[in-house]
């Protein structure tokens, strides 16, 4: 956690403020994680009360994300944050927005799931969703778990792993076009299907956005839109 | 510590420099105040220096107008340049030096005289008897430092009635009377309201059009507000320069985070 | 009420500190008080005009008569001032109780004073001025004159009202104030010695002081000489004030007033004698410690900040010190004034080896140029007071003068003082707010 020396303020209150922020979103963090765990096993095992429980949870997400959000607004107006203090304000702003979408997403898929009910699928297409779901599960780990250690390179890594994720998405896609091709009458629960490869993909981008902002916060580097993700080049400027 | 290390290459690219130092360093009778300091000021910027009490920042600020010469025992090694003219080399006498280089200090310090008498101080010295141009001179210094419009009715009344901050307004009218090429500022907004701060930063803002400002602050949020360029003073030693966008989200050195983030520890790092 | 309610609420704070201060400030109102009644007192018996008596007594068988005043009487005998038809003093006469026979208070004794000092008594009914005189001639021994012209000091002493009482002591006091001691024992020439010294002292040392304290707290430093100077203003503040003309006779009386004469060719000495520039030097001298140490500490008490402020805008030195540092030092210039003038206008002892006397023929100051005479000797109110009070041959008298003349050296030094202090508070009150 101390790599930014948060906790070396002469102001003792700001030194809680930022580790009461940090663990908040850690908290929502895992509270998230602990969604998408649950959609996921209510799509692996058709399990209809874990949905509800997904569906639940979603209203404690929306509330740790206002809070934060409050907590942030009330650290910039009270002290006027600085170099790594503003980063981490800022970068936990846009996380903890992120971290409320793959709470929605996850929702969704396991809205999905309620729907898909007990309809027959060939393992093939099973197995390539769960594959990409446990994926994505590491990919969020991994991303907060980097936040926790406000560690930029395992951010990194996490955030070119989200590749394969992608390659997963197409590769089902395309398995999913071609079944839809074969047999018409099964569209549906294929486009249901896609909708959720599609949820997972877009989990992965979020964790990619966080993973942006661990560097961000770390580094001072904004990698938005770099590329960063797509090439295999260290990261920039290491700081004395 | 070279002047590349401070700074990023190219930083100052194609600015006209107002004021450098190059391996500047002072010492008083009893301790070392500045260790080979490289700092390069940029004419029409506003540029400050922020650093922990004691880091010689003021000191600093005074060898730019050889204020540094009143002190007993005090000595000066390396080149200071104004606009390219070496200010120690003896080519610049020090009252013709500091006509260039104007000063504010952080008290606000009006000659007990009328407000008038004040802001043509330094025109007298100049030489300057006309009525007409003095009068003119006065007034423009004064417009300038929007103090014209709350003194018009009362020029020839003493400048101790006025408040701290149209005090500090008027040292500024006073210093820019005689036209300096630069202006340096020493915690000049650390006595005011904050109301008269707000006002003072305008101000500052405003000067740059015209003048160069070389300003010390312990007020890093005014630093962030008012300066182009920030240099990061500790222990004597220029440790960073950058703009101060740089500075205050992403600045390359710990110390300098350390200082902007209130997380400086007591004892010096060196 | 107020008072009474601020002295209550003063009791109850029970703060010893204030107590004590209080007790202090008392004391010295007290005593100045005390001082100034007694100068009152004695001053005024040299005017107010004394009944005169007609004594009786027995001396050898043979019965005297005699108008006098009683000057001192006790239980065995009285001592008594008759006439004074000759010169000052001489009519003092020791009359035993015993051979008394009679003390009366005629209502129709007539006193002169003339301006010599002199005081005669007679006995005359006469309404005018000039009958009075015409009895005091028949009544006056063989030789006696005196011009009676615009002598209005003929009174009918026994009669006089009290308001004639005051008008009379009043109408003395300003004749010993404005005459010279040939026409009696006025101080005159000695109050203009007095003032005119104490001027031209402050010329001498203000310029002098405040240059020297100006080198000492702008230029100095902490260097070897500085601190010299300070220990060697310190010492000399402490010397006795004798040693200084001591000093001033033989260096400015004897060194340089010789040598100019001699190198002037005077056959009599016009420097080398004691003089009012020399004794003026000689005060500067010992006023010199005072004026540098209250410059120098003013000085201190000017901000740092206006200085750098000078200098800051391209001012020398020179003109910082010129522009800001004295102007604002005024204050305290003018406060080393009122010390110097202080200590210098009670100062007698060091002025008595060079050049104040006894009796100066001329003012230091006239209508001849060059109007300001250096090398005149001259009088001085505090020569006299010593004069009058040791060396005087008419003791009652002349020790009630010396009262008189040490009260207006008092007033002369209070007033002095007091114009000095009133251009500074005027000063200080346009530089109150820099204090702050």
């Amino acid at each position: 956690m101390d790599r930014l020396h948060l906790g070396q303020h002469i102001s003792q209150q700001f030194n809680t403020e930022l580790a009461a922020l940090t663990k908040q979103v850690l908290a929502m963090g895992g509270l998230v994680e602990a969604q998408l765990a649950t959609a996921l096993e209510a799509h692996a095992a058709r399990d209809l009360r874990q949905v509800a429980h997904v569906v639940a949870r979603e209203s404690e997400v929306n509330a740790a994300e206002l809070e934060i959000d409050a907590r942030c607004t009330q650290i910039l107006a009270r002290r006027q944050p600085a170099a790594s203090d503003l980063r981490l304000v800022l970068a936990v702003v846009r996380m903890v927005t992120n971290l409320e979408r793959i709470g929605d997403e996850a929702e969704r898929i396991a809205r999905i799931a309620e729907k898909l009910g007990n309809g027959e699928f060939a393992e093939h297409y099973g197995v390539k969703l769960a594959q990409m779901g446990s994926l994505v599960r590491d990919q969020l780990r991994g991303t907060l778990d980097a936040f926790a250690r406000m560690d930029e390179t395992s951010a990194l890594d996490w955030l070119r792993r989200d590749r394969e994720v992608d390659l997963l998405y197409k590769e089902l896609t395309r398995l999913l076009v071609e079944l839809m091709q074969r047999e018409s009458e099964r569209v549906p629960a294929a486009l249901e299907l896609l909708w959720c490869a599609r949820a997972l993909e877009r989990i992965g981008d979020r964790c990619k956005n966080i993973g942006e902002q661990v560097i961000y916060l770390v580094r001072g580097k904004d990698v938005r839109h770099t590329g960063l993700s797509r090439s295999a080049a260290p990261l920039p400027d290491a700081k004395s | 510590m070279s002047a590349v290390e401070v700074m990023p290459a190219q930083l100052l690219a194609g600015l006209e420099l107002a004021l450098q130092a190059r391996g500047l360093s002072l010492d008083y009778a009893d301790r070392r105040a500045l260790d080979s300091v490289h700092l390069q000021v940029p004419s029409r910027r506003v540029t400050a220096l922020i650093g922990p009490s004691g880091c010689g920042k003021s000191s600093l600020l005074r060898c730019f107008n050889r204020l540094n010469d009143e002190i007993a025992g005090c000595r000066v090694g390396g080149e200071i340049l104004l606009f390219g003219d070496d200010v120690y080399a003896g080519a610049i006498a020090p009252p013709e030096l500091r006509r260039r280089v104007g000063m504010v200090f952080q008290k606000p310090n009006p000659f007990p005289q009328s407000i008038v008498d004040n802001v043509a101080f330094g025109l007298r010295l100049a030489g300057i008897r006309s009525r007409l141009e003095l009068d003119d001179r006065v007034e423009a210094a004064l417009r300038a430092t929007g103090l014209w419009h709350e003194v018009r009715d009362r020029l020839a009344a003493s400048a101790l009635q006025l408040s701290a901050g149209q005090q500090q307004r008027l040292v500024i009218a006073r210093a820019l009377a005689v036209e300096p090429e630069v202006l340096l500022m020493d915690e000049p907004a650390s006595m005011l309201d904050p109301i008269s701060t707000l006002r003072f930063e305008e101000l500052v803002v405003a000067l740059r059009e015209r003048y160069s400002v070389l300003l010390v602050t312990h007020n890093m949020q005014q630093a962030a507000r008012v300066a182009d360029y920030t240099a990061f003073l500790h222990a004597g030693r220029l440790l960073e320069f950058d703009t101060t966008d740089h500075i205050f989200t992403n600045p390359r050195l710990r110390e300098t985070e350390d200082y902007i983030t209130g997380r400086m520890r007591e004892t010096p790092l060196r | 009420m107020g008072l009474v309610l601020r002295l209550r609420r003063v009791t109850r704070r029970r703060d010893h500190g204030l107590w004590l201060a209080a007790g202090a400030v008392g004391l010295s109102l007290l005593a100045l008080l005390v001082i100034v009644c007694v100068l009152l007192r004695q001053a005024a018996l040299a005017f107010l005009p004394a009944p005169v008596a007609e004594l009786r007594w027995h001396s050898n068988g043979i019965e005297q008569v005699l108008l006098a005043a009683v000057v001192e009487q006790d239980a065995r005998e009285l001592i008594v001032r008759a006439s004074e038809w000759q010169r000052r003093g001489t009519g003092y006469q020791r009359i035993r109780r015993g051979d008394l026979v009679s003390l009366t208070w005629p209502a129709d004794v007539m006193t002169w004073r003339l301006r010599d000092g002199r005081e005669l008594h007679w006995r005359s009914a006469a309404t005018s001025v000039h009958e009075a005189y015409a009895a005091l001639l028949t009544q006056a021994p063989a030789g006696f004159s005196a011009d009676p012209a615009g002598q209005v000091d003929i009174v009918a002493v026994n009669q006089l009202s009290t308001a004639g009482v005051v008008r009379i002591a009043l109408q003395r006091a300003w004749l010993f104030v404005c005459s010279g001691p040939q026409a009696g024992a006025g101080v005159f020439p000695a109050l203009v010695g007095t003032v005119v010294l104490v001027l031209l002292m402050s010329v001498l040392v203000m310029p002098l002081g405040v240059l020297l304290a100006l080198w000492l707290h702008e230029y100095a430093g902490g260097r070897r000489s500085a601190r010299i100077l300070r220990a060697a203003m310190a010492n000399l503040a402490g010397v006795p004030a004798v040693i200084y003309g001591l000093f001033g006779l033989v260096l400015f009386v004897d060194g340089i007033g010789g040598g100019l004469d001699a190198l002037l060719a005077h056959k009599t000495p016009q420097w080398g004698g004691g003089g009012l520039l020399w004794s003026a030097l000689t005060l500067a001298l010992l006023t010199l410690p005072v004026v540098v140490v209250a410059t120098e500490e003013g000085l201190g008490r000017v901000p740092d900040g206006l200085r750098q402020a000078a200098l800051a805008l391209g001012a020398t030195r020179a003109e910082t010190l010129w522009h800001v540092v004295l102007p604002v030092a005024r204050p305290a210039l003018l406060t080393a004034l009122i010390l110097a003038i202080a200590r210098a206008a009670g100062e007698v002892a060091p002025l008595m080896l060079v050049g104040a006397v006894k009796y100066a023929p001329a003012l230091p100051v006239d209508a001849e140029f060059p109007y300001l005479h250096l090398s005149r000797q001259f009088m001085h109110l505090g020569q006299s007071v010593y004069d009058l009070a040791l060396t005087g041959s008419d003791a009652p008298r002349d020790t009630a003068q010396a009262y008189a003349a040490a009260l207006l050296l008092l007033v002369v030094v209070v007033g002095l003082n007091a114009a000095a202090i009133s251009v500074r508070n005027r000063l200080r009150e346009r530089t109150r707010e820099l204090s702050t």
